[in-house]
């Protein structure tokens, strides 16, 4: 790949114009060993997390109840709503000569 | 991190579990008792909360027109065979004009027979309950297949069996 003239001076011109001066984060150090500390105090069991964590666990778990408690309070509805419309089919059937011999009426 | 799954799991089992006990909880209170749902009118009782009483009323009047009604359907069966029967003969369009016209006055004295029963249990129901029995089930019998075209095929079923619901 031939390299263009014009990349030639654009490389001189960064060359010139970037310069790079890394600054130290004076608290790299101390977060590092607070991410380790951190680490090391992990709880040991399940609970001692849950504890540790609590709010937002239970925002979650109240979250779910609520969503899974509705959508199965809903889906309850629509099927009790469907079962009571066949029982009302099957009432009228029993009531109505035309349903039950299954003929249209004349118009 | 094994505990963040733990806990998402285990709020995801809970979520299954009260939907489960919603789902349980509410079809029970909504839906009829199981064992009531062969029987046609085991809803009439559980929708509009009859007496033992009132229901013994309901169901006299019932099976008294059961007997009534299955007159209807042998006369319903009757005057289509014969329509059919002239139909498939290629009769005489005055003999088929006669038997339509005499099929046709079964079919009313059918509904009549029908719409007399349903407003008789409705007047027992009574009040409120009644209205409402009456406005649930009138209209399933009065627009059953009023859309749909008379067929003379004896085996062939309705056009719509829902009533137009």
């Amino acid at each position: 790949m031939k390299t263009h003239p014009q990349d030639q001076a654009l490389r001189e011109l960064l060359r010139r114009s970037w310069i790079v001066e890394p600054r130290a984060n004076p608290g790299f150090r101390s977060a590092v060993w607070a991410r380790i500390d951190a680490a090391r105090r992990l709880p040991e069991t399940w609970f001692g997390w849950m504890r540790l964590n609590i709010i937002r666990v239970s925002y979650c778990a109240a979250f779910s109840v609520l969503f899974a408690g509705a959508g199965g309070g809903l889906l309850a509805a629509t099927q009790a709503n469907r079962e009571r419309e066949a029982l009302i089919q099957r009432y009228v059937v029993s009531i109505d000569p035309h349903q039950q011999v299954g003929f249209a009426r004349l118009p | 991190m094994n505990y963040r799954w733990t806990t998402a799991l285990a709020i995801v089992a809970l979520g299954l579990l009260s939907g489960g006990a919603s789902y349980f909880c509410f079809h029970d209170t909504m839906s009829i008792p199981r064992e009531d749902r062969h029987d046609s009118l085991a809803w009439v009782r559980h929708e509009f909360g009859l007496s033992e009483e009132k229901f013994a009323k309901v169901k006299a009047l019932h099976e008294a027109y059961e007997l009534v009604c299955a007159d209807h359907c042998i006369a319903i069966a009757n005057s289509r065979t014969e329509l059919k029967r002239l139909d498939a003969a290629q009769a005489a369009p005055a003999d088929i004009a006669a038997a339509a016209a005499e099929a046709k006055a079964v079919d009313a004295r059918c509904i009549a027979s029908t719409e007399a029963h349903i407003k008789e249990v409705a007047a027992l129901i009574g009040g409120e309950e009644g209205r409402r029995y009456l406005s649930i089930v009138l209209p399933r019998v009065v627009m059953f297949d009023h859309t749909g075209p008379a067929t003379l095929d004896l085996h062939a079923p309705a056009h719509d069996h829902t009533g137009g619901k």
